[in-house]
């Protein structure tokens, strides 16, 4: 029989976690320097708000354009680049009121399938494209941070507080939180939080002369000056209008205005602009509503919040792939909701003639020369929108080329206590595809992989909506697991104890049956690093 | 008292409490430091709101938990493609504290509205009133959690064991 448990007992046990925390000062000195900063900026955003507001009502609405317009009584966006002078070889790059110069040869949004491929500065793409790129690694990069959407900060450990240029800031080699697992170096972070802004520096390490040249840039915009902000491919031309004015800029845009996306600026996000420039901004053509059937389609493999979704599981995510039948739908169906994820698989040939690229800068400009292996497609919907719309929904594409793809799924409930045990004797090792292609739950519990030939087959499969990522592998004639790319998805996070150590099992060299029909990830040392389970629904 | 004078009071006397609760709903000590400072900024900015609300404590814990709501949907890590294995994680020290581990634990297992009305009402000693306004629920909700949290606490393994000793 339970044992009754009174309010004084529940505090007094309450009291016992809450002084793990140790009793400290409140660190007011700092507190009262950032709550100032807070506030200065918070003033200056309505100011600039208000000031833009007024030209949008002045403009007698919001229409769209996919072109710039030949108008010469605005100022072109080519006319106020570099307004804020940098040092030889650099120009300046911003996010909000925080500058950087970088080299001028660096890109800007220089990605692909949401991962940079040239040195270059990026924000986070709303919605990313995935597709097996090669790593590449030493890019040199600067990605900006929101650290005030509502995907908010990036996490790291081991920042320290400093002060630099006279700006307050958290900055250091990044350690991989404790309570996650990363992939990849960590970063060099400066964390500006009066600012709201993360600055993520990779390539140049520390004793690199051109990261003390970049940080040694770090300032805030004189009040004249402005940053293009970041704008989500894919929502409306009137949401995009309103980003630009909330920061003092003037939306340029032409056209019939009807069911217009957009999907970039010119001059793209990042640059430094006077306070009521004009910036253009760059647009689909619309007007394609999905069909009855696709919309159906559609909304049956979005993905809510996992409390407004509790059913949500791997079973019915087989099912709602299993009954897809879309084929190609293009800027179409837009669905209300915070922080949906759309997720499906097939080829995403983002359609190039639609749209008038961004120079520079579009990520449908080149063709992808890996297109014939992609096996996997996330859209993820940005947090920050209120809401997401479809921009394109592909049918998953038999892929004609030979090549075995396992996609591997790094994420949730792997034991992190399990340690690799010997492999039993009668397993044999898989070296047909065909003998373990479906969806496998990990270690009889979790949700782990599935294994997909080309496309064939691809499981959406969390329990928690959160971070998450794909492993894509090879499985060569010989046996051995190759190990691909991994996959990107963005997306709200729930409680960090949900997460759990998966990465261990991506030790696994090698795929084993046993006699039972388990399939086992063996490791280079020949243990067992992980043991699935068949999760398919027959 | 000008207002930095009357903040800096208000902020030293609820420092503590915020980032203690913060611990309570579930953030680590870094985000709880984090957290408490977040929410005391915002109390800088929207002070005339705060020194207007009928319940200050009530009104800033509201802040709290909806920073600490948005703090959870927020992004650990980045992904990227990468040919090698991935580092891991050292395990967080923070966690290993036996008798306030096992409180933690009580308290994960507790659904999210449930762990807000005990914190609110057993640790920050709000009424069940003032707990509704900063939940923005109906009392009759905050009551009907708070029941449940408790049969659900008093039947916690984890905390049955401390209540007998048996836990350090």
């Amino acid at each position: 029989m339970t044992e009754p448990l009174d309010e004084t007992d529940t505090s007094r046990m309450l009291e016992r976690l809450a002084e793990t925390f140790p009793d400290q000062p409140a660190p007011l000195p700092d507190l009262m320097k950032a709550a100032h900063a807070d506030k200065r900026r918070r003033t200056r955003t309505t100011l600039a708000s208000v000031a833009a507001s007024v030209v949008l009502v002045l403009g007698g609405g919001v229409v769209a354009q996919q072109v710039i317009s030949g108008d010469d009584s605005n100022p072109k966006p080519d006319q106020v680049a570099e307004p804020l002078p940098a040092p030889e070889g650099m120009r300046y790059v911003a996010m909000k009121r925080v500058a950087v110069a970088v080299p001028a040869s660096w890109g800007m949004q220089d990605n692909r399938c949401g991962q940079p491929v040239a040195a270059t500065v990026y924000f986070t793409e709303g919605a990313t494209r995935s597709c097996l790129v090669t790593p590449e690694e030493a890019i040199p990069t600067l990605h900006f941070v929101d650290a005030e959407s509502d995907e908010g900060r990036l996490d790291y450990d081991s920042l320290q507080a400093r002060t630099l240029n006279g700006l307050s800031v958290f900055e250091g080699e990044a350690r991989c939180p404790s309570t996650a697992s990363c992939i990849g170096p960590m970063p060099y972070v400066i964390d500006i939080q009066t600012e709201g802004v993360q600055i993520l520096l990779e390539g140049p390490a520390a004793d690199d002369p051109l990261r003390s040249q970049i940080v040694g840039t770090l300032r805030l915009l004189p009040d004249d000056l402005v940053a293009v902000p970041w704008i989500d491919a894919g929502i409306r031309i009137s949401g995009a209008a309103k980003r630009l004015g909330a920061v003092g800029l003037d939306a340029r845009i032409e056209g019939d205005g009807v069911d217009v996306r957009t999907f970039g600026t010119d001059p793209p996000a990042g640059s430094v602009v006077k306070v009521g420039s004009e910036i253009a901004l760059v647009t689909t053509p619309g007007g394609g509503k999905l069909s009855d059937e696709h919309a159906a389609i559609a909304n049956r493999i979005v993905q809510g919040y996992i409390d407004d979704n509790p059913d949500w599981d791997v079973d019915q995510a087989w099912a709602r792939w299993e009954q897809g039948t879309v084929d190609q739908a293009n800027v179409g169906e837009c669905l209300s909701g915070e922080l949906l994820r759309i997720s499906m698989f097939g080829t995403f040939p983002i359609p190039t003639s639609g749209f008038a690229p961004v120079p520079g800068s579009s990520p449908s400009a080149d063709p992808d020369p890996l297109a014939d292996v992609v096996t996997e497609v996330f859209l993820t919907a940005d947090a920050s929108t209120e809401e997401v719309c479809l921009l394109s929904v592909a049918k998953g594409t038999r892929s004609p080329d030979p090549r075995d793809t396992l996609v591997y799924r790094v994420g949730s409930d792997v034991d992190p206590s399990a340690e690799p045990t010997v492999l039993p004797s009668g397993a044999r090792l898989v070296d047909d595809l065909d003998d373990v292609l479906g969806a496998w739950r990990v270690n009889d519990g979790g949700l782990g992989m599935s294994i997909s030939r080309n496309g064939k087959r691809y499981v959406q499969s969390f329990p928690v909506d959160c971070n998450s990522g794909s492993q894509l592998f090879r499985l060569d004639g010989d046996g051995d697991v190759r190990v691909g790319a991994t996959m990107t998805t963005t997306a709200g996070c729930g409680d960090s104890s949900d997460y759990r150590q998966a990465h261990p099992v991506v030790g696994g060299q090698r795929l084993f049956l046993t006699p039972e029909g388990r399939m086992l990830a063996v490791n280079p040392s020949g243990l067992v690093a992980a043991t699935y389970v068949r999760a398919d629904r027959d | 008292m000008g207002r930095d004078e009357d903040f800096a009071e208000f902020a030293s006397a609820r420092w503590l409490k915020l980032a203690r609760s913060a611990v309570l709903l579930g953030a680590s000590h870094h985000e709880a430091e984090d957290l408490a400072q977040t929410t005391l900024m915002r109390c800088y900015v929207s002070w005339s709101k705060v020194t207007a609300a009928a319940h200050q404590d009530a009104y800033v814990m509201r802040m709290l938990l909806n920073e600490f709501t948005r703090s959870r949907r927020r992004r650990w890590w980045q992904e990227r493609p990468m040919s090698r294995l991935p580092e891991t994680a050292e395990p967080d020290p923070t966690t290993q504290v036996d008798g306030a581990d096992a409180v933690a634990r009580a308290l994960a297992r507790l659904g999210k509205g449930q762990r807000e009305v005990v914190v609110l009402r057993y640790f920050v000693h709000l009424t069940e009133r003032q707990t509704a306004e900063a939940l923005g629920v109906p009392e009759g909700t905050v009551k009907s959690r708070l029941s449940r949290a408790h049969q659900q606490l008093a039947a916690d393994g984890d905390l049955r064991a401390l209540r007998d000793g048996t836990t350090p």
